[in-house]
């Protein structure tokens, strides 16, 4: 089905976005490995190939719409060098994608294109998710402080 | 945060290199080699420089 070329622009985006994340994730997951905070390892692990279903719920969207989803593309790469540095960075990242979804909802609500909208709000959901265990990292940061925190990253949950 | 993957340099070296007086990503590439090899991390570095310019001309202002 022939897509409005603006909705295209706007999934191509998000895609960039996503794909971008995936890789930032992935590499926060193995420097935590590599630190030994297991916990927060497999956070970030799952978190990247949460990313990845989203790239490609996006790709085959614009696909269907006939338009040329762009792999090529991505944003800096925002690679902390500590771990609160890593869930800072990571919510920064989090907050830009939220807002870039509702405008993607909006733009697809203006444009009538509810499939759209329910794939955009569907993303929308987990990256809100993710935001707020962020949150939470932080509070628990603030109310422990960091060396509590960070000894009860080095186990994973299992 | 890295900056520059290809190099590994981070926001603090490339901070630094902006302080000493490194003013176009060339300047800042010698003198500490971000952003030398694949340029993927440029449009950081010119954020850098562009939050650099910023701050100096906000410290004038309250200077003045």
């Amino acid at each position: 089905m022939r897509g409005d070329p603006e909705i295209i622009e706007m999934l191509n985006d998000v895609l960039t976005a996503e794909l971008t994340t995936i890789n930032q994730y992935f590499v926060d997951a193995k420097m935590f490995a590599n630190w030994g905070y297991e916990r927060l390892a497999d956070k970030f692990r799952d978190e990247s190939i949460d990313e990845m279903k989203d790239a490609e719920e996006l790709i085959e969207r614009i696909l269907y719409l006939d338009g040329t989803p762009n792999l090529q593309r991505l944003n800096p790469v925002r690679v902390g060098e500590t771990p609160v540095e890593k869930l800072t960075l990571a919510l920064e990242g989090e907050t830009e994608a939220i807002d870039r979804l509702n405008r993607g909802v909006a733009l697809a609500r203006e444009k009538g294109d509810t499939g759209t909208r329910d794939v955009l709000a569907e993303i929308l959901h987990g990256e809100e998710e993710f935001a707020d265990w962020l949150e939470q990292q932080f509070e628990l940061i603030r109310q422990v402080g960091d060396a509590l925190y960070l000894s009860q990253q080095i186990h994973d949950d299992d | 945060m890295v900056v520059c993957h290809c190099r590994s340099v981070n926001d603090r070296t490339v901070g630094a290199a902006i302080a000493d007086g490194a003013a176009s990503l060339e300047e800042i590439g010698a003198r500490c080699g971000a952003g030398t090899r694949c340029g993927g991390c440029r449009p950081m570095l010119d954020a850098l420089l562009g939050a650099a310019a910023r701050v100096t001309a906000t410290t004038v202002q309250h200077a003045a």
